[in-house]
């Protein structure tokens, strides 16, 4: 049967060592093992971007990410967005120009746009640019428009 | 400079945000089992023994079928058909046969694949034209679930003596939701009650689902719908069913039981727009103005009826879109056929009927060498019109000046001239400009609202906050900020002191289903009467009192906190006839006008729309942001269903059921879109709104087939336009 794998992997700063099956993945491991239940499944299959969180400092699908790759990984969630309970300014511009209906899309999104925004430094004014950093996420409620805004309002917030 | 007035943020803006709120698959309950649903291989057939292999049979496995269902077989809808679990008859390859629970999820899917069925097949109608030439009968003696008509004036006489006719078929195809998140639900029992907790849009739907299906009463079942992920409809129905699944598993494990559904099986499985058939006959005099209408519109409602009546009716009723005639009659039919029910899709049979009467009126105005908008002009609803069913729209229908402002500020006549120049020059690439009048009416059909008799109201709590009370469900559309709005305005009070109380259909007041743009309309009128009320017995109790604390500090001490529920009271005036479909089909209609301008390469056959412009007459706007999050969202909706969407279905069951494979908008694919709102006032709902959520859906597909005739030359009567359908329909314009 599966035999399970130890891995050891830091999620927002905190360091876990767990036992899972080694193909389990990492959307999984975060919602069922570490109870961080704020990663979104849509697909399970890299389509959707709901699962989307940092490793390493790039963005992935953690639906794909399988747990034999986890050791010794870095890893930022949803969960991880805000320092001391405040909302930081992604999540703020997200609230104020409500780039967010059923919130169902809205963690892996604020990941998206957190990696281009802090971790590519991505301009915050070209819209072609913005379109392609959430390309990868599919929100089915806002028709993206002020989702667009929410990134175009951070353009002096945070640098 | 704006003067926009505050903004009313999203009361689930923080937890939606930070990732706290709760999805039902978020939710984990100790020893709990998962469930999943054996599936029909086949696509008509008589299922005659299921059976486990011995090797699974310990192992704890829960294996459910028909024979453990405590009440009837049946999922209560408008027309209950639909089986909980089949008995014998296989209407649909996916239909449930059977269920199985299990801890481990693996084991469950072994188990799936080695499950001995033994099953008679019979032949198949999996497209409703075979159905309709009686390929084989499936219900009835024709196939046919149902028929409705409305007839106004003499249609056949005026077809006859008209100058000008044109007789056009339209067919438009499924539509997959693609909600973000999958449908899912909990069940488990607690002290003797039955607990649901789901995705979901009409509680009480549910309620009585399980209390029919069950055979207990409503007063031992609980359902509590958890954060919902998107629906658009299709967790209006659908949700039913599945309640049912995960309450036979629970009652039958004696735990609780998740049941979560793979994207594959949801997009295969569940519910689906209505595909139509939609045949018109129009006759015109010489000047334009439409003098007779014949029109046939024919839904596929799938394997079972369940819902589908009350779509065909909302679709026959749209059927002549925003166009007055006097010689009218509507057919409608329902349609079986060997596919998974079809079901609710925001617009519920309108937009299939919008984008038939907008494209043909469209294609007629350039065979009577007129511009597509002065046929319109001759011939849309003005302030007391008259429609097929012999409504009088009244003096709130502002057509006519959406109409001009649209064309106005987008420039419209110079750019269809300019365009027309421009493509007779240029042979790579085409450019066309294409319009849409479309509208909805508000809340359900007839007298639906008046035995739907909705409950909703509010609680003064012994802190002096506000709870308000509805069973209605904020599935992203955001009505418990409306909501908290309209009390919060109406109790001059802010919003902070106000709160949305969480559902439980034990105790919270049934305010109907969350569909049919009804909630702001008649809820929200609810809450708005329920917090007058409040408004009033506190300044009795305290006449001199101005601050509204001090008030109500005064009245609980001395009786307590307070509860006041309204009860809907339709309006005396509206009344209509379920048989003759004469009447007031709806209180108000909402109104819309899209523009789309689009270019089309001649290498690609790709449509790249440039710029889209929305219209829309939603009486006085609630809340804004929101207001253009949801026209967003249904423009994108339309915008797939007119250009990308595209279930194949082969045999009766969806080929292309992933996120792959089914393409819809992405961030990438959507134009800017200028949103304007009317200034209007309705009689009817809070503040004088009118509805919202489905009319965005009705527009899109029509103004971009229209700008493709001009661009291209070419007449499309079907969705979705993708450039393999482009190319082929222009070669052999061009043969
Ligand atoms: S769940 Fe990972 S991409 Fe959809
Ligand atoms: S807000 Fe619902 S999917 Fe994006």
């Amino acid at each position: 049967m599966n035999d399970f794998i130890k891995i050891n992997f830091w999620v927002n700063g905190k360091q876990y060592d767990l036992e899972v099956p080694p193909l389990k993945p990492l959307s999984r491991i975060l919602r069922e093992d570490l109870h961080l239940t704020g990663t979104k499944e849509g697909c399970r299959e890299g389509e959707c971007g709901a699962c989307s969180v940092i490793l390493n400092a790039t963005l992935i699908n953690s639906c794909l990410y399988p747990a034999f790759k986890l050791n010794r990984k870095d890893i930022i969630t949803i969960e991880g967005l805000q320092v001391d309970e405040k909302l930081n300014p992604i999540q703020e511009a997200f609230k104020e120009v409500m780039a967010l209906q059923c919130g169902f899309c809205t963690p892996g999104l604020l990941m998206a746009v957190y990696y281009y925004v802090y971790i590519l430094k991505g301009d915050c004014e070209d819209r072609i640019q913005i379109k392609n950093a959430i390309g990868g996420n599919i929100c089915r409620c806002t028709g993206y428009e002020q989702i667009i805004q929410a990134i175009e309002s951070l353009k002096d917030k945070v640098r | 400079m704006k003067k926009d007035k505050k903004i009313f943020h999203r009361v689930d803006a923080d937890e939606k945000l930070r990732g706290k709120a709760l999805f039902v698959d978020d939710i984990y309950m100790p020893d709990m089992l998962y469930g999943r649903i054996v599936r029909s291989p086949i696509t008509r057939g008589i299922l005659n023994k299921i059976s486990i292999p011995e090797q699974y049979k310990k192992k704890d496995l829960v294996f459910v079928t028909y024979k453990d269902i405590p009440g009837k077989n049946c999922v209560s809808s408008v027309e209950s058909d639909l089986p909980i679990l089949t008995e014998r008859e296989i209407r649909y390859k996916g239909q449930a046969i059977a269920l199985i629970a299990h801890k481990d999820r693996e084991f469950l899917e072994d188990v799936l694949a080695s499950l001995e069925l033994s099953i008679e097949r019979l032949p198949a109608c999996t497209d409703m034209v075979d159905s309709l030439n009686k390929k084989e009968i499936l219900v009835n003696k024709d196939n046919i679930f149902r028929r409705l008509r409305i007839k106004k004036g003499n249609a056949d006489k005026f077809l006859k003596e008209s100058y000008f006719k044109s007789e056009r078929i339209y067919r438009t195809p499924h539509q997959e939701h693609l909600y973000l998140e999958t449908q899912g639900m909990i069940g488990y029992m607690e002290n003797g009650v039955l607990n649901i907790k789901g995705s979901m849009q009409c509680p009480f739907y549910v309620v009585e689902a399980l209390e029919l299906g069950l055979g207990i009463s409503r007063k031992r079942i609980s359902v509590q719908p958890t954060t919902t992920g998107g629906a658009f409809g299709g967790k209006e129905d659908f949700p039913s069913l599945l309640a049912l699944h995960a309450a036979l598993l629970t009652m039958k494990a004696g735990k609780p039981v998740k049941m979560i559904l793979e994207r594959g099986e949801d997009i295969a499985f569940t519910t689906k727009r209505h595909p139509s058939l939609i045949k018109q006959e129009l006759g015109f005099y010489k000047e334009g103005k439409l003098v007779a209408a014949r029109v046939k519109v024919i839904l596929d409602a799938g394997a079972y009826e369940t819902l589908s009546k009350v779509v065909l009716s909302r679709s026959i009723l749209h059927a002549m879109g925003v166009y007055e005639c006097d010689n009218v009659v509507i057919d409608g039919e329902l349609v079986c056929t060997n596919t998974p029910p079809s079901g609710a899709f925001r617009g519920f049979g309108a937009p299939q009927s919008m984008f038939a009467i907008e494209s043909h009126i469209d294609e007629i105005s350039s065979k009577l060498k007129m511009n597509p908008v002065d046929i319109r002009r001759i011939n849309i609803i003005k302030p007391q019109s008259i429609l097929c069913t012999g409504q009088n729209i009244g003096n709130e229908c502002i057509l006519p000046e959406m109409l001009n402002d649209a064309l106005k500020e987008t420039r419209y006549i110079t750019k269809y001239e300019k365009n027309n120049i421009f493509n007779s020059k240029n042979r790579e690439m085409k450019k066309g400009i294409g319009i849409s009048l479309f509208m909805h009416g508000n809340g359900f059909t007839g007298n639906g609202e008046r035995i739907l008799s909705s409950r909703a109201g509010l609680t003064l709590k012994a802190n002096g906050s506000i709870e308000l009370l509805f069973s209605n469900i904020d599935m992203g559309q955001g009505c418990n900020t409306v909501m908290i709005q309209i009390a919060s305005k109406a109790l001059q009070i802010p919003p902070e002191n106000i709160y949305v109380g969480k559902i439980d259909t034990l105790s919270t007041p049934d305010s109907g289903p969350t569909v049919a743009s009804r909630t702001t309309l008649i809820i929200g009128d609810l809450i708005y009467k329920a917090s007058k009320k409040l408004k009033r017995i506190l300044q009795k109790s305290s006449p001199r009192e101005d601050d509204f604390n001090k008030k109500a500090g005064k009245y609980i001490s001395e009786h307590g906190e307070l509860t006041i529920i309204e009860d809907y009271r339709h309006p005396e005036e509206l009344s209509f006839d379920d048989e003759t479909y004469q009447g007031e089909a709806y209180r108000s209609y909402s109104l819309g006008c899209n523009i789309a301008e689009i270019e089309v390469q001649l290498d690609t056959f790709q449509i790249d729309i440039r710029k889209f412009h929305a219209y829309y007459d939603i009486g006085t706007v609630i809340n804004k942001p929101l207001s253009e999050g949801q026209i967003r969202g249904g423009i994108m909706q339309g915008i797939g269903y007119a250009m990308y969407e595209n279930l194949i279905f082969e045999n009766g069951v969806v080929r292309n059921n992933s996120m792959t494979d089914y393409i819809v908008p992405t961030a990438m694919d959507m134009p800017q879109i200028n949103v304007k709102f009317m200034k209007n006032k309705s009689n009817y709902g809070p503040y004088g709104a009118k509805g919202l959520g489905e009319l965005p859906m009705n527009g899109p597909p029509a103004a971009i087939n229209n700008a493709l005739r001009q661009a291209l030359g070419i007449d499309f009567h079907s969705i979705p336009f993708l450039p393999e359908r482009i190319l082929e329909v222009w070669m052999k314009k061009n043969e």
